[in-house]
């Protein structure tokens, strides 16, 4: 061989040529064969889910339906570059939490397709529970379909709570009764100075998460329905005193167990009565404390006064159309069936554990079955029974902005407590609350581009 | 020799041949974008869709911004605490290695380099579990061994969190500038170390009158990278904790600012402005540097 730069560059050569050949013959093959609808989920049981049932949509409509899944990170972050940079998207993508992430432009620049009228022609707003519908609005448009309601219950270990302790749940009914009950139940029981069983599951971590679901809970939100800044009030000052003493003052109930494997090992300790149980959670018991069979139970969350609300919702997914989808009609075809029809007695949102969000689905026989986790409660029915009342979740384009500064003012008062305590304390959250959602304010002088 | 204007045009013409496969990757991934972030700085960008000119408003906001403020104070803290310590403790085990009849130098090498086989991103997620309260490996031992420490907050607690940060950082690089002192102290002259032990220098003197002038070029060296590469300091608190800025922003550093003005929020301006920024302050440290304690090689 004489190739004059030498055998090295010759093979390297060699290589760039075979690799651009083979990319350029995959992709043309590619091409040819991509399916009719592509729908990206970022849930491996979604996907699972929508493959069993896809071919009765096949048939119907004499299509090709491909299921891809994407790890919800890569795809946040994908589909937010490829509508930031105009490059390839599938047809339908369901999205993690909320559109907030997606929203920062014009509306005529929002990735996803405006579903508004089609929503209201399919009377879609009246089927499904209409608070899930905030999630997936902006400027009074919606731009994607509510896949779930997730309302929040509280899971409780019943063999300590009611078999030994002997604690009447029923009796509990605002967060005044249930704090009552945690002082008697937190416990130093092996008399070493630190408490060995604590009444309730908050977290330091998840913070955001938390305060949101009680916010929400007592009627308030991060933004009200304007769009505007409207967590520097009296109730949040309140509410994040309240959060702060549960989980560090001298009666504190609360423990921050930290998540994943951490919170599984507490709940089968028993380190921890009660966890805050969104109907997804309900999974996660069964996959990671199986142990608990028979031991847990489900009730409604405390209200926060006397005849108060007793659930509030906890994450949420929902499926939006790119505007660069191929064939929009047919992509708003496969989800109104994926999401509204149920023909298989709800065995699916059963499995999955989540409540669908259209209500016709909630009396689906699936539904009413005993769960051997929670003593042979229908949990899917106990959900039904509280989504009606799951409250709304204005969403902005500045929303990370404001969980940010809801993280910041809770850390501030975190720590301004373990030094000071109960004293000044109610002032000094006001003061963070207003200092932080001034930050929020001075983040949404550069929404330049939602002014339309 | 020929003159080389007898050369033929295409001889003549090869050394741009030779350099322009680097100018042209140069000119596509270096110069291009250089010119182009400097023009974005001065827009407010969604994205690539839209873009307004806004004048020095981005570097206006930044400083007007709490979060900015704080994002290059806990950048500031990491690099002095991280590099005031990576230094010593690297050329610490670097002599200890250094020892001549030292049977596991090659053991304990390989040991103390072995965190770089695994990507920060595995160890953000590792000492994230690690530093757990109660049921973390780091609280466990610090219970065994002082009987305090079960229930420490390394990463709920913003104080704790920077002291966290640097124990994971320094676990993860001591071991590779150990390499660089390592081999610049098997450089060192014996003779010059011999000549100063004839002549009564104890350990100490030695150290610091022989070894250390001979090593002080790459003593400035490691020093410059440790604090270049802590101004850039981004995936393992970003792996540690999850994608947020860690309690209290306490995880919020200069480049994960400016990844969340580029990429989640779509403000490319935004983010050139904190690339431009970050780039001064680095070249200003390294400037200040390289002057206060010259190259080493001065005396060469």
């Amino acid at each position: 061989m004489n190739f004059p730069l030498g055998r090295a560059p010759f093979f390297l050569l060699l290589l760039a040529v075979a690799s651009g050949l083979g990319v350029w013959l995959t992709h043309g093959h590619y091409g040819e064969t991509r399916a009719d609808l592509i729908l990206a989920t970022h849930a491996r049981l979604h996907a699972d889910i929508y493959r069993a049932r896809i071919p009765e949509f096949e048939k119907r409509y004499n299509v090709k339906v491909d299921i891809q899944e994407v790890e919800i990170n890569a795809m946040r972050r994908r589909l937010q570059a490829a509508f930031l940079a105009g490059t390839e998207v599938p047809d339908l993508v369901e999205v993690p939490d909320n559109i907030a992430n997606y929203i920062n432009g014009p509306l005529k620049d929002i990735g996803f397709l405006d579903l508004t009228d089609w929503v209201k022609e399919k009377k879609l707003d009246e089927r499904i529970v209409a608070s899930r519908f905030s999630l997936y609005t902006t400027r009074g448009r919606i731009f994607a379909l509510p896949h779930d309601v997730h309302p929040v219950m509280l899971a409780y270990r019943a063999d300590i709570v009611e078999d030994q302790l002997g604690i009447d749940v029923s009796t509990i009914k605002t967060w005044d009764d249930f704090v009552a009950m945690g002082r008697k139940v937190t416990k130093d029981l092996d008399g070493d100075g630190t408490p060995d069983r604590y009444a309730l599951e908050l977290s330091v971590e998840r913070r955001s998460a938390y305060l949101q679901v009680l916010m929400s809970q007592r009627g308030d939100s991060l933004f009200n329905s304007a769009g505007e800044v409207a967590f520097d009030n009296e109730r949040m000052a309140e509410l994040l005193v309240w959060y702060v003493s549960q989980l560090r003052g001298p009666n504190r109930i609360a423990f921050n167990t930290g998540e994943g494997q951490p919170m599984w090992r507490a709940m089968m300790d028993g380190l921890v009565l009660f966890y805050f149980m969104p109907d997804w959670r309900t999974r996660q018991v069964e996959q990671w404390a199986p142990g608990l069979e028979g031991k847990m139970k489900l009730m409604p969350l405390p209200a926060w006064t006397p005849g108060g609300i007793r659930t509030s919702t906890w994450g949420s997914t929902g499926l939006g159309l790119p505007k660069r989808g191929r064939n929009p009609e047919l992509a708003k075809k496969l989800a109104e069936f994926l999401y509204t029809e149920i023909s298989d007695g709800g065995a699916a949102w059963s499995g999955l554990h989540i409540l669908p969000p259209s209500r016709d689905a909630w009396q689906q026989p699936e539904f009413e079955k005993p769960s051997a986790m929670f003593r042979g409660q229908p949990f899917m029915k106990l959900y039904a029974q509280l989504a009606p009342d799951v409250p709304a979740v204005p969403v902005t384009p500045f929303q990370t902005k404001a969980e940010n500064a809801l993280n910041q003012v809770f850390q501030a008062c975190d720590t301004y407590y373990r030094a000071n305590g109960e004293r000044g304390f109610l002032e000094y959250a006001r003061t963070q609350l207003k200092i932080r959602a001034d930050q929020v304010r001075l983040y949404m002088t550069r929404g330049r581009f939602l002014k339309e | 020799m020929k003159p080389a204007s007898n050369y033929h045009p295409v001889q003549r013409a090869a050394p741009y041949w030779f350099l322009a496969p680097y100018l042209l990757l140069a000119l596509v991934f270096f110069i291009y974008p250089l010119f182009e972030a400097t023009r974005l700085a001065f827009y407010q960008t969604h994205g690539a869709l839209a873009r307004e000119w806004v004048g020095l408003d981005n570097f206006v906001f930044l400083f007007r911004d709490r979060n900015f403020i704080q994002a290059l104070s806990n950048t500031a803290i990491f690099a002095i605490c991280n590099c005031a310590l990576m230094v010593p403790i690297s050329l610490g085990l670097a002599l200890l290695l250094n020892t001549r009849n030292n049977r596991f130098k090659g053991f304990f090498r390989v040991l103390f380099f072995s965190p770089n086989f695994v990507g920060q991103i595995f160890v953000g997620i590792m000492f994230a579990v690690i530093f757990l309260p109660r049921y973390g490996l780091m609280n466990r031992f610090l219970q065994t061994l002082l009987g305090w420490g079960l229930e420490t907050e390394w990463l709920t607690d913003p104080a704790m969190v920077m002291p966290a940060l640097i124990l994971t950082n320094l676990w993860m690089y001591v071991g590779f500038n150990m390499i660089y002192f390592l081999a610049a102290l098997q450089n060192v002259d014996d003779s010059l170390v011999e000549a100063a032990r004839i002549d009564g220098a104890g350990p100490w003197a030695v150290f610091w009158n022989v070894t250390l002038p001979s090593i002080k070029p790459v003593a400035i060296f490691v020093l410059v990278v440790c604090m270049i590469n802590s101004f850039q300091f981004f995936d393992l608190p970003w792996a540690m904790f999850r994608q947020t800025f860690g309690p209290g922003n306490s995880a919020l550093f200069m480049v994960s600012y400016l990844y969340d003005s580029a990429f989640h929020t779509g403000d490319l301006g935004l983010a050139s402005a904190v690339g431009w920024v970050l780039g001064a302050i680095i070249m200003l440290v390294s400037f200040v540097q390289i002057k206060v304690l010259g190259t080493g090689t001065e005396d060469a």
